[in-house]
Parts: structure tokens; sequence; C-alpha cells
């Protein structure tokens, strides 16, 4: 849209929510919506993978004891390719060693569950770019 | 001597063979009590003459010391003559508890390096002393009592009925499964935050204009979230009655039971402690048509949980030592009806136990668990004494090394 010489772009932030709780993944996915993100979800690690080279999402939200692949496998394959993508660890009763291994390979933080949505939300709000970007031509 | 599991009996029986098989006036042993710290009387008996005898021996006096630097028994004629020789005022001591003893020989008793036991003799009916060949026979069986007093003690230490012993067994693998237990626990209470908080923020950003579509909207969005928080609570409710029901300690009633039911409850407990999608478990049996047994619920449920956790192990031992590329760890749950029992076989393809390792499995205490989650050791043990013992049912172990194993229970069929 143009206004005034200057071009307004909508830009939505893109959130992947990786869990295997299916709850976990639709009452997000609800809440984050509402705030003019665009939300995606994945039950497992490869499922994210294919999100993440697909879409490029500005931040990973990331659950650490998953089935399938866990948390720490999925940011290893991730950043074989990307080094720089945001993820926030979320995890139960985690040791030592996964919070390193997971240092080590790069993330934001760690959130310990459970927690509540308001404190999700100023994580992730304060990670996420603002939605309007405006751009002079 | 060694099946003596009655520490009591046992030292009852070694007095009794002393005084008539050997023909000495008396006998008696002394029995170390950590308690106490002191040798007490634990058992006599008089052949020939009258009096009490003494009560215990103290842990320092010359007796016990001489004793356990000599480590061999003494003879009181010997000492007596040469505490007469020497003078020596510690003989002289020595000589003296002897005397109240009214030993003609005294015996000690070791288990390993301690001294456990002391045997007093009285003197041969005959008249004659003790001589170096007595000494030497005495010698060997002080080893064997060392050996039986040793049984018995642990037996006495155990000092435990069946059921206390399946629920200290019960109550270490929940430890393990505590891990996986307070996972699924916590999960739920996580999507009970957040089902709630998505509802919660829907309310509050409709709080100012509601149309009669909005209402209809958020009605809708609300019912949703509240159906989800109550199938979260029942979720939670499930896993913590599937840990009851595990804790529970078996009911002494033998009833009718679904042999399906057990293990359905055996596999819900057991995903706690393990990762049960790395397994494949397949029924080879009709639910519907395959008998009930006659049993306790409780115990059963024990029994088929440590079978599948010991067949867990097992295949996770081979997949990770074995590098088999196609290696699939598939437990199987064989049920038929024979007879009046239904023969229930738990056949796994992990490691297989060694041929020399078989008959020990069902001792106490023995594993060949290399993992950190070894647990106690009593599984094979405590399953061997519910079939067998409480169920009257039979257990039979058939296995091959790094091709599998076959745990074979056999249990009665319910009348009626």
């Amino acid at each position: 849209m143009t206004f005034a010489g200057m071009t307004m772009e909508f830009y939505m932030a893109k959130l992947l929510i990786v869990d295997d709780e299916s709850d976990i993944r639709e009452f997000a996915r609800n809440f984050f919506r509402k705030r003019q993100i665009e939300v995606f979800i994945a039950s497992g690690g490869r499922q994210a993978l294919s999100i993440i080279a697909n879409e490029n999402p500005d931040l990973i939200l990331l659950d650490v004891r998953m089935e399938e692949m866990t948390g720490i496998e999925v940011l290893r394959e991730l950043r074989k390719n990307n080094p720089s993508v945001k993820v926030i660890m979320v995890s139960g009763v985690e040791d030592e060693e996964t919070i390193n291994e997971a240092n080590a390979l790069g993330v934001i933080g760690y959130i310990h569950k459970p927690f509540i949505l308001e404190e999700l939300e100023k994580i992730v709000l304060a990670q996420l770019n603002d939605p309007i970007v405006i751009r002079k031509d | 001597m060694g099946k003596i599991k009655d520490l009591n009996k046992l030292l009852n029986m070694i007095v009794y063979v002393l005084t008539h098989a050997i023909q000495i006036e008396h006998a008696l042993v002394y029995i170390y009590d950590q308690a106490k710290k002191k040798y007490i009387l634990g058992a006599s008996k008089r052949k020939t003459g009258q009096g009490q005898f003494i009560e215990y021996i103290e842990k320092e006096s010359s007796l016990v010391k001489y004793l356990l630097e000599k480590k061999n028994s003494l003879i009181f004629e010997e000492i007596n003559q040469r505490s007469l020789d020497t003078n020596d005022s510690i003989l002289i001591q020595v000589i003296q508890i002897i005397i109240s003893l009214e030993g003609a020989l005294v015996v000690p008793i070791y288990i390993d390096q301690d001294l456990t036991a002391i045997i007093v003799m009285g003197k041969k009916e005959s008249g004659k002393s003790y001589t170096d060949d007595d000494l030497a026979v005495f010698s060997i069986l002080a080893n064997q009592t060392a050996l039986a007093i040793e049984n018995a003690m642990f037996y006495e230490q155990m000092n435990l009925t069946h059921e206390q012993l399946f629920q200290a067994e019960k109550m270490a693998t929940i430890g393990t499964m505590a891990d996986g237990l307070s996972h699924q626990i916590n999960n739920r209470f996580h999507a009970l935050g957040f089902i709630a908080g998505d509802a919660l923020d829907t309310i509050h950003l409709n709080q100012k204009e509601l149309s009669a579509d909005k209402v209809k909207e958020v009605m809708t969005e609300l019912e949703r979230a509240f159906v989800r928080v109550q199938d979260n609570v029942v979720q939670g409710g499930e896993i913590v009655q599937g840990l009851l029901r595990y804790t529970r300690k078996g009911e002494a009633g033998f009833v009718p039971v679904d042999i399906e039911s057990v293990l359905k409850s055996a596999i819900e407990m057991v995903q706690f402690k393990i990762k049960i999608n790395e397994l494949t478990i397949i029924r080879d049996y009709d639910a519907l048509t395959i008998p009930k047994i006659k049993g306790n619920f409780t115990q059963l449920q024990e029994v088929f949980f440590n079978l599948i956790d010991n067949g867990y192990d097992a295949m996770m031992q081979r997949k990770n030592e074995a590098n088999e590329a196609s290696y699939q760890p598939t437990l199987i749950v064989h049920v038929v009806k024979e007879d009046g029992f239904a023969q229930i076989v738990f056949e796994d393809n992990g490691m297989g136990v060694k041929d020399e390792d078989l008959h020990k499995l069902f001792t106490p205490f023995f594993t060949t668990k290399l993992s950190s989650k070894k647990g106690t050791g009593l599984g094979l043990y405590v399953i061997r004494k519910i079939v067998e013992d409480n169920h009257h049912g039979q257990v039979e172990m058939i296995s091959k090394y790094m091709n599998g194993t076959q745990m074979k229970l056999r249990l009665p069929i319910a009348i009626g």
C-alpha cells in the first residue's frame, strides 16, 4: 500500500512452535494469531525442519523432550544450515548436560514448564520485529 | 546345615550336635550383637551338670582380644599351663573368663575378618583332653558353621515377609519411574495453563465490544477450551490412578483375573520407566477368548511389569552393542490354554543370557543389568516367589545368547 510516497508493508512475524503435545500447539497458536503473528506448528523434529526450510521463521519455540527426535537433535540438524535463526528451548526438568549442549549450539534462552501464556507472550514479543515495516521509496 | 534360615534354630542345632555327637558335657554359642556390642548367648545345651550359663561376653574382654590375636581355638588345659608357667596377667584374665564359661575348648567363628561367634565346649564326657586332631576337625566345622550362620543372619536381617519384599521392590522401581511420571504430569499442568491462558486472553480482548456474532464466536472458543481442560484433567487423573494401582499392596484375595487387563496395566506403568515407543509389543492371542487366571491382580501386574522391563533392557543392550542395522526390538506375548493352566510366554529378541549366568538369575540381588537404571536385582526372585509360591504356578526361562529370551509362566485358570 502506498501513501504519501512511502510504501507500507505488512510484515507478519513468523513463529514456529515445536511441541509433541497437541493442546500446546493448538492453544499457543490461537493466542499468538490474535497478535498478528503467523504461527506454524510442528509435532516433531522432521516436520519442524521442513517448515524451517520452507518458511524461514523469525523465532522457534523448541520443546526439548519429544518422542521422535529430541529438541537437541533438531537444534543440531538446524544449526548445520542455519547458524542464526532464533531458538528458545522449552523444557521440563532438564539436566545440565542438555543445557550445556543447547548453549553450545546457540539458543537465545530456556523456559521451564509449566509457565503461563502471559510469560511466554512477553518473551516472544521481545524477540519478534514489529509487524509493520515502513520503507521510504 | 546351610539350609537353616532361622538363626535360632541353627544355633540350637549346633549345640545339640556338639553335645550328642561329640559327647561333651555342654556346648554354648555366643553370637555377636551389633546393637549391644556384646557376644550374647545364642544357644546352650547342658548334658551333664547343673546351673545357668553366663549371658554374655564383653567385646572388650581379654578372652575376645586374645581370640582375635590368636585367631585359633583355645584349649583350656594348654593355656592354663602356660599361664602358670609365665604368670602372664593377660593369660590369667583369659583363664578366669574361660573358667566362668566352664569351657574346656573355645572355638572362634570368623566371617571374613570379623569374629562373629564364639563356641564354648565343656569337657569331654570321657574325661580325655582335646587333641590337635580334635582341633583340626573343629576348624573345619567352624568354617561350615560360619557359612551357615552367615546365611541364617542374612535371612534374619532381611526379616521381610514376602509382601514387604514385593513392596520394597516396587518402591525402588517407582524411583526409577519418577522421571517419566513427573514429565507426564508436568505436561498436563502445562497444557492446562495454556488452555486457560488462551481462553482468558479471548475474554479480555473482547471485553469492550461484543456483537451477537462475536459473542457466538467467543462462546465457541471458550467451550472448546473447557472441553480440552477437562480432557487434560482426566488424563492427569489416569496417570495418578495407574500409579496408585501399581503401588497398592496386593490384597490377599485371589480372584479371576483378566490377562489382557494385567498386561495393559503393566505396559501403562512401564512407559514411565522406559521409552515404550522404542519397543514393538505384539499380542499373540485373542483377548476375548483367552481364559482368566486365578490370581492377585497387583502381584501379577508386578510380574508382567518386571518381565517387560527385563525384556526391554535386554533388547536395548543388543541395540546399543550389537550394531545391527535392521534390528527391531520386539516383544511378543503368547497365551495358550494348556490343561487347567494358562501358558503365558514373554518372548524378546534381546541379548539373551549366557549359559553360565542362567541359574544365578533367580537369586536375590543378582543382576546382569549394565544400565544405570539397574533396579534392585530382585525382579526375577520376586517373580518366582509370586508365580510359584503364591499362585502355585511355574516359571521357566529359555534363553540363547545374542538371540533372545523366553520367559514362560504357567498360571492356573480360574474355574467358574
